[in-house]
């Protein structure tokens, strides 16, 4: 009698270590090297940082925290299952993003389009090995170089797959300083990198047309493609607030407390998905190769569209500013300013790239409105 | 429809409308950017 009482003490006591298995020690490593990646390289530690938390915390035994009344689980429904996470972001790049070097040059905007190619050929790819069609789709979207538009994505087709896509996808736009370079060297002549391209022919936007801006593009690009609407609409509506002048605490807020408050809670929650069983598959690593693969198309695609653009236009631009056109802001700009000032001192490309890489945060949203849309309709 | 038929499909309508789409705002950015151009010569010129 006492021998049982004192086994089932023994157990309670210890069922957490009992529990304890090789996954959850390697995902509890993996969450490390997220912490360590954020805290000591500085790789996107916004968001790695409680993503990589939450993958050691979801990975003790038996926390309770996903489980049907846990606190990450309702964080989860409230705002990943529901994508209100992702589109809140949007709000914020909204308000930090100024479209007037687009304004000033708009048909550099199809090179935002141009820089999301890299989506297409990633999904065939995945599809090629093997997989399911909407996973495909998921997989594919971390060629937007955009977070939130891959978790928005990601949370409508495949959950399950939240943890790596997000982690993959905010790893790589971390990792755009290193990637693009080689990428636009082997895709340029040295001839095309010194191109020069003056800001005397940029037209100066006005407050009036910026204000317009958000307000036409939400009416047009939703007509387009309604199911854009949550995101398309957040991120106007950040630009909007910014852009009227008026509503400066708003602006703070949408700039500061509202992405800060919305990146803790979701790279939490992201952490949370990251659990031994579903993480620890051979899915992961393709998911990380293809990831690669989608951002280097990307590159390749923004580039090769800007020298076609250039068959037709009498002023040539330097095709190293289609490298840009990924969303990831600003990174994307400042690498195509620092390759292009390194072949020619003259070389300043910031601005024209910049337009570019807003142009880029458009066309990834556009993609991905357009895709759901062309799903919806096919399947 | 197969894997592959699906991924293809998606790629030429996804990919296609992207750019289509792209391509109207651009035209909605000059005619708004237009529309600044002869606002901004009105005003200069009743200012003269």
């Amino acid at each position: 009698m006492f021998d049982s009482n004192l086994s089932s003490l023994f157990i309670n006591i210890f069922q957490g270590i009992l529990g304890f298995g090789w996954q959850n020690m390697v995902m509890i490593i993996i969450g490390a090297l997220l912490i360590y990646l954020a805290i000591v390289k500085g790789y996107e530690p916004l968001l790695l940082l409680p993503i990589g938390f939450g993958a050691v915390l979801i990975n003790l035994p038996l926390n309770g925290l996903m489980g049907d009344e846990g606190i990450l689980r309702a964080l989860y429904n409230a705002g990943v299952a529901t994508e209100l996470f992702p589109c809140l972001l949007f709000v914020g790049i909204g308000a930090m993003t100024d479209f007037g070097p687009l304004l000033a040059n708009p048909r550099i905007l199809l090179l935002g389009g141009a820089g999301q190619f890299g989506i297409f050929f990633t999904l065939l790819l995945a599809l090629a090995l093997g997989f399911p069609q909407l996973e495909a789709v998921c997989v594919g979207i971390i060629g937007a170089c955009d977070g939130p538009t891959s978790i928005y994505v990601t949370s409508k087709f495949a959950p399950e797959m939240l943890g790596p896509i997000s982690v993959a996808a905010y790893s790589y736009m971390a990792l755009v300083p290193i990637i693009q370079p080689p990428v636009m060297r082997l895709m340029t002549t040295k001839k095309e990198r010194q191109i020069l391209m003056p800001y005397t022919n940029m037209k100066p936007v006005s407050q009036t047309t910026k204000i317009l801006f958000p307000i036409v593009v939400t009416v047009v690009t939703i007509l387009i493609a309604p199911m854009g609407a949550p995101l398309m609409g957040m991120l106007m509506l950040g630009n909007l607030l910014k852009e009227s002048g008026v509503v400066s605490q708003l602006v703070k807020s949408a700039e500061n407390e509202i992405p800060n408050v919305i990146t803790l809670l979701l790279g939490i929650t992201i952490g949370a998905t990251m659990v031994g069983e579903v993480f620890l598959q051979w899915k992961t690593l393709a998911i990380y190769g293809l990831g690669l693969v989608a951002i280097v198309g990307d590159t390749a695609f923004g580039i090769l569209f800007a020298k076609f653009m250039n068959l037709f236009m009498k002023q040539k631009i330097n095709p190293l500013i289609g490298a840009a056109g990924i969303s990831a802001f600003p990174m994307a700009a400042r690498v195509v300013q620092k390759v292009g000032s390194e072949e020619n001192r003259q070389n300043y490309l910031l601005m024209h790239a910049m337009g570019v890489n807003t142009g880029g945060q458009i066309g990834s949203v556009m993609a991905a409105s357009i895709m759901l849309a062309v799903i919806a309709a096919i399947r | 429809m197969t894997d592959m038929e699906f991924g293809i499909t998606l790629t030429v309508l996804g990919g296609g409308l992207t750019l289509v789409s792209l391509a109207f705002l651009v035209f909605v950015m000059k005619v708004l950017v237009g529309f600044q151009s002869k606002a901004e010569g009105k005003n200069e010129s009743q200012s003269s």
